[in-house]
């Protein structure tokens, strides 16, 4: 892997990690459609994605920095009184928690074996054209959906915010977080989705879906950090390191950017790049096999 | 029987399933790759589960009261 073919990586990584596009897909594909002849599964390659990993969640750490202290300092003093409040950081911890569960248990036993079978450019193509059909449908059938109590039918985005989320439907979302498993189905699509089924308006239902996925990408990013001390690791600290400073800044600007563009915009655009790309993909790499 | 029973034993069997990931020779179940090595990322995830599990049973037990 050059430097240039690194960075690029890495600002696609952290682009792509949150919008509602689907990282895995787009690192899978890209580097196939632009001819690189890049191993993603070799050993070398794990401790620079580790890095664009940690990258990815400082940003969204950095970002939502006053949340995470908040939800921390309320759950220190939640479990230490041994009771529930009324407080509304406490009650978001807790939902955080309850979400983050099911998407570690199937990311812990799954992901393997599931990237075995489908981290193969042609999969992930077909994924994300299904990744772009679950964001329209979500978009459509959100609207289809009788208003809550006491608010108005789920139009341009009126709906609930997370104080409305209860346990089920954090455990919900955690589930639809793990549809991402699948290369080509976006993380933050399809929590997005779930929230907005949930009936959440797209800003509350953005803001829980980066804020769930934080916990998920740190882990996934320190539970692999042994691999810097490999000697197959250690020739690529140094890009490593930029690398994951680059994935981090354009993750925090990408954040910004959605946390602003989810106030008033929708999911639809993302479904139709996908949709774009996806056929795109699949006509190149169809074709290109021939 | 306490609501905190239930949620203690969960935590109890939650840190002797991360013990048995750490045990090397042993077939270990739910692993993708060298069944008999140690798994410490198993482990991690057992120990954190037997974590909130204990979390739990603190709740549940105050609840009782």
């Amino acid at each position: 892997m050059s430097v240039v073919q690194a960075l690029w990586l890495a600002v696609l990584q952290g682009v792509s990690e949150l919008f509602p596009i689907s990282s895995i897909g787009h690192t899978v594909l890209i580097p196939r459609l632009i001819g690189w002849d890049l191993d993603q599964q070799s050993p070398t390659f794990l401790p620079f994605l580790v890095a664009l990993h940690l990258g990815t969640a400082s940003a969204l750490l950095c970002f939502f920095w006053r949340d995470w202290l908040a939800i921390v300092v309320a759950l220190i003093r939640s479990v230490a009184r041994g009771k529930l409040s009324t407080d509304p950081d406490e009650r978001l911890g807790w939902l955080l928690v309850f979400g983050t569960i099911p998407t570690a248990l199937l990311g812990f036993f799954l992901e393997s074996r599931l990237k075995a079978l489908f981290a193969a450019p042609l999969a992930a193509s077909v994924f994300l054209i299904c990744n772009g059909f679950i964001m329209f449908a979500g978009e459509r059938l959100r609207r289809r959906q009788p208003a809550a109590a006491g608010q108005p039918r789920a139009g341009r985005d009126e709906g609930l915010g997370l104080e409305s989320l209860t346990w089920r439907g954090a455990v919900l979302i955690g589930l639809a977080q793990s549809a991402a498993l699948l290369p080509g189905i976006s993380r933050s699509g399809s929590t997005i989705v779930a929230g907005l089924l949930l009936k959440l308006r797209h800003e509350p239902a953005a803001r829980f879906s980066f804020l769930l996925a934080t916990p998920v990408i740190l882990a996934a990013g320190l539970l692999e950090v042994p691999s810097f001390l490999t000697p197959e690791g250690r020739p690529l600290l140094g890009l490593a390191i930029v690398g994951g400073l680059l994935a981090g800044v354009t993750a925090f600007l990408s954040v910004k950017f959605l946390m602003r563009y989810f106030q008033i915009g929708r999911l639809d655009p993302f479904a139709y790049y996908c949709w774009a790309f996806g056929a795109l993909s699949l006509i190149v790499l169809t074709v290109a096999r021939r | 029987m306490t609501r905190a029973f239930v949620p203690a034993l969960l935590a109890v069997l939650f840190v002797l399933a991360a013990v048995f990931y750490l045990i090397p020779g042993v077939t270990h179940p739910l692993v993708s790759d060298s069944p008999t090595a140690i798994h410490v990322k198993h482990a991690i995830l057992f120990a954190g589960l037997a974590v909130l599990s204990l979390v739990w049973a603190r709740f549940a037990a105050n609840a009782t009261r």
